[in-house]
């Protein structure tokens, strides 16, 4: 699969492109088994970004079991890329590809900033 | 993927990619004050000038009639009625903008060379390329 985060904002750029795999195996241990393939600097937001998927997965429906993730390369330009755009894209990445939406989880491009909802938060998937 | 044989290319020919920027004097320093990728693609074709070195230009992919299209002294983030509002950045047509820039810069085009699936193809044939799509 493939997910890209490109957003102006007047001047300034914000893109991460990720290719990736992942797959679920219900009924086994519940685990997150995270691979990574691309450039060693983006390595660290990938799986902190992958984890903070993870939790989020964990409180959807049917999500015992074991949880693949392999990041195979991240694209990515000068100034235009950081460790919190990789992060999010990766986040957001896996809910697309498991067809998960989160309420409040967004790029306020008014404020600039990423917003992730609370783990614990009641309503976390849009449809609860 | 691009980005992968981008940096077999660069490897194969003994060159940085942009992904190496960081390894060009003060490159770090300064990129804490800029916006977008344009001038950090300003700062490293100084450098190279500076130097008195080469761009080799990768021509694989890219779209030579978006190059034929654009406007020379176009920015990146430029927003473009001809592309409903949108910039050549947000377009993905970055690389077309760094070959835009070069054929439309005397200095840049005189030190670059230019490749197609590996093979050497010399600036005359590049422009009457680009010519051919206005």
């Amino acid at each position: 699969m493939n997910y890209i985060f490109r957003e102006q904002l007047k001047h300034k750029g914000l893109y991460a492109e990720l290719s990736f795999e992942c797959n679920f195996n219900p009924g086994e241990n519940n685990k997150l088994e995270f691979k990574y393939l691309g450039e060693n600097i983006w390595e660290l937001p990938c799986k902190m970004g992958a984890n903070i998927f993870y939790d989020y997965f964990k409180k959807s429906d049917n999500s015992t079991g074991r949880l693949e993730i392999l990041i195979n390369t991240v694209d990515w330009y000068p100034v235009d890329t950081n460790n919190l755009i990789v992060m999010y894209a990766c986040v957001k990445g896996l809910l697309e590809a498991f067809k998960l939406e989160l309420n409040g989880l967004k790029f306020d491009s008014e404020t600039e900033s990423f917003l992730f909802p609370e783990i614990r938060k009641t309503d976390l998937f849009v449809g609860d | 993927m691009l980005q992968g044989s981008l940096k077999e290319f660069a490897e194969a020919k003994d060159v940085i990619s942009y992904h190496d920027f960081s390894s060009i004097e003060n490159y770090d320093r300064l990129k804490e004050f800029w916006q977008n990728f344009e001038p950090a693609f300003d700062y490293a074709t100084d450098a190279v000038q500076n130097t008195k070195g080469k761009i080799l230009f990768r021509l694989d992919d890219v779209d030579l009639s978006t190059v034929a299209n654009i406007k020379p002294e176009t920015i990146l983030m430029e927003e473009l009625p001809e592309l409903g509002g949108h910039s050549l950045w947000l377009k993905g047509k970055i690389t077309e903008w760094e070959l835009s820039r070069i054929v439309n810069e005397k200095a840049l085009l005189k030190i670059t060379e230019f490749y197609r699936d590996g093979v050497k193809i010399s600036t005359k044939e590049v422009l009457k390329m680009i010519k051919s799509y206005k």
